[in-house]
C-alpha cells in the first residue's frame, strides 16, 4: 500500500498488540464447529451417512453437542487454546468411531476417505492450536496512546459544564459569534 | 475525476468517473479538500446495507471549495469554504420547517423506497443505499451538493479543515445524542462504543454537566481516548458491563444510556450475541441489537436511551417489558445535523473543543480502500481516517 500515513501529532507508537498470527483461523474454526455440531443435531442420521459413521444418532446428537460447546468456547473465551486443544481431542474421538466401523461397514473405501478427511480437519486443528498463543501472551495494550487527546483546552473536569454557561471564549482563533453561516 | 465506489461486500475501488454537473438551479458543485471515512460507512463495506449499487460513490463526510453554484443559489458563491452535512434538506418542507432535517420530505428522490422500507420516507443521503435517494457521495475529488442553498455550513477563515470537517456529522451527532438525554447536573451518562461517534458523544455529556461519564468498549487505545475526555472506562472483555455500571451508580444504574454503535455489536461474550451472529448469518435478523438490549436492562428507570448508532431493519428479542415498566425513553434517528452546526461550529471557533483529537490516520484518497480495512478491523490504532483527495 503506497500510504503516506500521517499520524496525529498527539500519537506516539508502543509495540504491537499481540493478537496472535492464529486468531482469525481459530475463529473460523469456531464457527465450523458449531455449523457441524448444528447439522448433527438437526440431521444425525444424513451426517452419520456421509461421514461413514455408525448410524447411531444420539451418539451423533451428542457429538454435535461437544461441537457446539467447543465452538462456543473458542468464539467467547479470552483464551481460546484449551478449547482449540479440545478441538484435536475430539478430532481423535471421531476418528476412533468412524475407524472402529472399518470392518462392519459395506464400502471401507468410504470409510477410509472418512478418516482421511478427519486426519485433514485434526492436522488443521492442531496447527491453530499450537500457533494460539495463552491466555497471558494476547494481554491486550494500546497499539498508540492517545491518552493526551481531549480535544478540550482545559481538563476534563473544568470543562464539565461549559455549553451551559454563557458563552464562553476559551481561545482566540477567529473573530467571535457574529457573521458564521 | 477520482473516487471510491462500491462495488460489493468488502470491495471499494478508486475509480475514475464523470465529473459532476449541475443539475438544478440550487445544486453547488464542491471541489473536495477533506474527507473522512464514517462508522456507518462500514455497514456498506460489511454488506449490511440493503439497496447499494455497483459504482456507487461513497462517502458522507467531507468539506471543500465551491467550485460553481447553480442559478438560484443565492447563499453560496464560487470560493466559498463549506462543511456539507450528510442529510440533505429541502429547507421548505413541513419536517425542515420543524428543524427535523434528517427526516426532509423531499431529498429522497427514491422516495418510494423509502416508504416501502421504513414506512415513510427519510431525507436523502450522500454516498449511501438507494434507500436515502443513492447520492454520489463525497469520496471523490468534486461532489454535486442539491439544494446547497440549506444546510452547507460556510466555515471562516482561521480554522482549519481538521477543526470543522466533523461538523459535517460525527460531531453533531455525537452532540445530539447527548443533547437528546436531558442531562442533569447529578446524571450518570453511559456510552457504548468509543469509535469516533462515541467519543464525541462523552465530551459532549461532559459539556452538557454530566456528572459521571462512563464508556464501554474492548479496544485499548479507544479507551485511552476516551479516558482523555473524561469519561470512566469498562473493558467489557475484561469486565463486567452490568456489575461495573451497577457499581458506579450505587445500583441505580446509568440515567442515561447512549448507544454508539448499532447494528453491528462486535461483543461476544455473552449468549445473546451468539445467537445473533448465528441468525444474521441465516438473514433472520438484520441486525445485531446487543448493546440495545444491554441499555434496556441496565438503565436506571425513568431513564433515556439515546441511540445515534445505525440500525437498518429487523432485531430480535428485545426486552421491551423492561422499557415499557421502567418508563424509559427511547431517543434516537439520524442527526439533524443542520439543528446544531452553526452552535457547534461557534463552540470549535470559542476553543470550548478541538473536533481534530479523534484523527488518527490522513491519507490520500487513492488509499482509502485500503484504509476500509484498517479502519474496519481496528488495526494500527486506527480510529478516525481523514483523506485528501
Amino acid at each position: 500500500m503506497n500510504t503516506v500515513t500521517t499520524l496525529h501529532p498527539m500519537s506516539r507508537a508502543l509495540p504491537s498488540r499481540p493478537l496472535g498470527p492464529m486468531r482469525s483461523p481459530a475463529r473460523a474454526l469456531g464457527w465450523f464447529s458449531i455449523g457441524l455440531g448444528l447439522a448433527e443435531l438437526a440431521m444425525p442420521r444424513t451426517v452419520a451417512r456421509a461421514a461413514a459413521m455408525p448410524n447411531l444418532p444420539r451418539l451423533t446428537r451428542a457429538y454435535g453437542l461437544r461441537e457446539i460447546g467447543t465452538g462456543i468456547g473458542i468464539l467467547t473465551s479470552k483464551d481460546p487454546s484449551p478449547w482449540l486443544w479440545g478441538r484435536v481431542a475430539g478430532d481423535a474421538l471421531d476418528i476412533a468411531t468412524v475407524g472402529a466401523g472399518i470392518f462392519s461397514q459395506r464400502r471401507p473405501a468410504r470409510t477410509l476417505a472418512s478418516i482421511a478427511m478427519l486426519l485433514g480437519v485434526a492436522y488443521l486443528d492442531l496447527k491453530v492450536a499450537e500457533g494460539a498463543p495463552p491466555a497471558k501472551k494476547m494481554a491486550k495494550r494500546s497499539l498508540r496512546d492517545y491518552s493526551a487527546r481531549s480535544g478540550f483546552p482545559k481538563s476534563a473536569a473544568e470543562m464539565r459544564g461549559v455549553a451551559l454557561r454563557p458563552s464562553e471564549r476559551l481561545t482566540s482563533t477567529v473573530e467571535p459569534r457574529q457573521g458564521f453561516g | 475525476m477520482k473516487a471510491l465506489c462500491w462495488h460489493g461486500k468488502h470491495d471499494i475501488r478508486y475509480e475514475t468517473v464523470p465529473d459532476p454537473v449541475i443539475e438544478h438551479p440550487r445544486d453547488a458543485i464542491i471541489k473536495t479538500t477533506c474527507c473522512a471515512i464514517c462508522g456507518s460507512d462500514l455497514h456498506f463495506y460489511d454488506g449490511f446495507v440493503p439497496g447499494m449499487k455497483s459504482g456507487d460513490i461513497v462517502g458522507h463526510e467531507f468539506m471543500g471549495e465551491v467550485v460553481e453554484v447553480g442559478a438560484e443559489n443565492t447563499k453560496l458563491r464560487v470560493g466559498d469554504r463549506v462543511v456539507v452535512p450528510f442529510t440533505i434538506c429541502c429547507g421548505d418542507c413541513d419536517q425542515c420547517r420543524r428543524g427535523n432535517w434528517s427526516v426532509c420530505e423531499r431529498t429522497n428522490r427514491k422516495k418510494d423506497l423509502g416508504d416501502l422500507m421504513f414506512g415513510h420516507t427519510t431525507a436523502g443521503l450522500f454516498g449511501y443505499t438507494h434507500l436515502t435517494g443513492g447520492y454520489a457521495g463525497g469520496q471523490a475529488e468534486y461532489v454535486r451538493v442539491p439544494y446547497a442553498d440549506v444546510a452547507p455550513v460556510k466555515i471562516p477563515d482561521g480554522l482549519t479543515d481538521e477543526q470543522v470537517l466533523f461538523l459535517g456529522d460525527i460531531f453533531p451527532t455525537g452532540w445530539q445524542a447527548a443533547a437528546q438525554c436531558d442531562i442533569q447536573p447529578t446524571d450518570t451518562v453511559a456510552v457504548w462504543g468509543a469509535g469516533p461517534v462515541g467519543q464525541f458523544a462523552i465530551r459532549s455529556a461532559v459539556m452538557l454537566g454530566a456528572e459521571q461519564v462512563v464508556c464501554i468498549d474492548n479496544v485499548p487505545e479507544r479507551l485511552d481516548m476516551a479516558r482523555a475526555g473524561g469519561a470512566i472506562t469498562i473493558d467489557f472483555d475484561s469486565e463486567s458491563v452490568l456489575e461495573r455500571l451497577q457499581e458506579l451508580t450505587a445500583g441505580k444504574g446509568p440515567d442515561k444510556c447512549i448507544d454508539a454503535v448499532g447494528m453491528e455489536s462486535h461483543s461476544l461474550r455473552s449468549i445473546d450475541s451468539m445467537i445473533d451472529r448465528v441468525k444474521q448469518s441465516v438473514m433472520i435478523e438484520s441486525d445485531r441489537p446487543h448493546v440495545l438490549r444491554e441499555m434496556m436492562y441496565v438503565c436506571r428507570p425513568a431513564g433515556v436511551l439515546s441511540v445515534p448508532g445505525v440500525y437498518g431493519g429487523l432485531v430480535d428479542k428485545i426486552p421491551f417489558g423492561a422499557v415499557m415498566n421502567k418508563g424509559l425513553t427511547i431517543k434516537t434517528g439520524q442527526t439533524h445535523v443542520k439543528r446544531w452546526t452553526d452552535d457547534l461550529l461557534q463552540r470549535i471557533a470559542d476553543g470550548q473543543i478541538d473536533p481534530s483529537f479523534v484523527i488518527t490516520h490522513t491519507v490520500g484518497l487513492e488509499d482509502g480502500p485500503d484504509m476500509y480495512k484498517t479502519f474496519r478491523d481496528k488495526e494500527d490504532g486506527c480510529i478516525k481516517v481523514v483523506m485528501k483527495p
